[in-house]
């Protein structure tokens, strides 16, 4: 057992499979300290440092896991890897700016290194930037086409990108369930997208089979909820609505909400002074419309509660 | 590989993302609250919600856009009169309107990547519904003397009344 422990020690490939095993059953307390030994016995080896760096951000310790990336480069500044664990470490931190500069010298020293490309697309999303993080994603799919993920993230930003041609997105979604039939993230969006296309039985199974894999799969339990609440009368409407204002884009649905009230106003303004009666009326049909669209959800998911203590 | 041209850092003046000290609201409710209650009202709460992730400078910002909304129901008039039209009372009310609209779309964008950031960090938001309902309930059973103070205070105080 003992010469066991010193051949991983003194091997670094064999120590980086052994932690990369024991993170993957789970026992990330046993990892860690294997990656102290690690560090103990080959305090100038960056391999140490950066499974420490991996180890300590599955356990959210993510400014110490910040400390252990930048102890690699330290001792390797060349290593990708120590500047991708970096961004890592500093995108669950909050510091996007920082992050991106850390992969973007990951990318200049492996410029062809899909994961870094991939992990670019990521962070832009977060940050909103969801044309440029599309273009990053198919980047790096043209380099590795076959990181499921990355398909999975492909079809979530072509539904932000190109919100009326949704289809696109289910090509991409699909892919990604051919390499990995078994991410529930993957099903979860595949659910979101039928629903974008108003394909709600498909849609259905989609949330269901991911809540299968995942019981907890947030996505999967928001668009469930939205197509158990539809089975309501009361909220059929607004499931229509909703999913005819979600291919419109964000543009698009400002565009509506406001024209509305544009058109409600100026009707307000012509509507000659003594008539009260018209007045109401108009009054009464576009507040009930802002009413219904804000309350429908929560006055359904009261209704239903009993049934679907669930539904969100 | 496709044609990709890299656009350089796109993140610089993305803020790091603070967590807030109390829940916070949607960045979309303050176009929406702008426009039932009023952009001098809507900005008050995006001060206090600035000064709750210690944006001092976003706390600024956000009170030159409430200042700036405090005199903005007088612009219809002007335009009007700069027009030489003859003010219609509900024109005016539309236009204070959509002005305060406008605001508070800047109000959004203001505090969007604030709020991002605070939701990244895991930190709790009100539910949209939640500004909504007592923004919505106000617009309709207050009186309309009251209302009309919420959405253009600078009007009241200078009729004194």
């Amino acid at each position: 057992m003992d010469d066991g422990r010193e051949s991983v020690l003194s091997d670094p490939g064999a120590f980086q499979r052994a932690v990369g095993n024991l993170i993957d059953v789970g026992q990330s307390v046993r990892a860690k300290e294997l990656a102290m030994d690690f560090i103990a016995a080959n305090p100038s080896h960056p391999s140490g440092h950066l499974a420490l760096s991996r180890i300590l951000r599955q356990q959210d310790e993510n400014q110490a896991a910040l400390e252990a990336a930048e102890a690699a480069i330290a001792l390797h500044p060349d290593s990708e890897d120590g500047h991708l664990f970096r961004a890592f470490a500093l995108t669950s931190l909050g510091r996007f700016a920082e992050s991106e500069e850390s992969i973007r010298r990951a990318l200049q020293i492996d410029p062809n290194w899909a994961g870094a490309h991939a992990t670019y697309a990521n962070l832009l999303s977060y940050g909103d930037r969801n044309v440029e993080a599309l273009q990053r994603a198919e980047l790096a799919l043209s380099l590795d086409p076959d990181l499921p993920w990355l398909h999975t993230l492909r079809a979530r930003l072509l539904l932000y990108v190109h919100p009326r041609h949704w289809t696109i997105s289910e090509d991409a979604v699909r892919t990604s369930l051919r390499l990995n039939p078994q991410s529930a993230q993957a099903h979860s969006i595949l659910g979101l997208v039928l629903l974008r296309g108003a394909k709600n039985q498909e849609a259905e199974d989609a949330f269901r089979e991911a809540l299968r894999l995942d019981p907890a799969d947030p996505l999967a339990i928001r668009g469930l909820s939205e197509l158990v609440k539809g089975k309501s009368p009361f909220y059929r409407p607004m499931l229509w609505f909703g999913q005819m204002m979600s291919r419109l884009g964000q543009d698009g649905q400002l565009g509506v909400l406001f024209g509305l009230w544009a058109l409600y106003e100026t009707a307000r303004a012509v509507v000659p002074p003594g008539n009260q009666a018209a007045m109401d009326l108009l009054t009464a049909v576009y507040f009930g419309f802002c009413a219904y669209t804000w309350f429908a959800g929560p006055i359904t998911r009261a209704l239903l509660r009993r049934s679907y203590p669930w539904l969100t | 590989m496709p044609d990709f041209v890299d656009p350089g850092p796109l993140l610089t003046k993305e803020p790091d993302a603070r967590l807030g000290a109390f829940p916070q609201l949607p960045a979309v409710a303050y176009i929406y609250l702008a426009l039932l209650i009023g952009i001098v009202p809507t900005a008050a709460a995006a001060v206090v919600f600035a000064l709750s992730l210690r944006r001092v400078g976003l706390a600024a910002a956000t009170l030159a856009v409430g200042l700036v909304g405090f005199v903005t129901p007088l612009a219809p008039f002007y335009a009007a009169q700069m027009m030489g039209a003859e003010p219609s009372s509900a024109l005016l009310f539309f236009g204070g309107r959509l002005l305060s609209v406008a605001l508070g779309f800047a109000l959004y964008k203001l505090m969007n990547s604030h709020v991002r950031g605070h939701e990244h960090l895991e930190g709790a938001e009100i539910p949209l519904m939640w500004a909504i309902m007592p923004a919505f309930a106000a617009l309709l059973l207050l009186p309309n003397k009251v209302a009309f103070t919420l959405v253009a205070p600078i009007l009241v105080f200078l009729s004194g009344s």
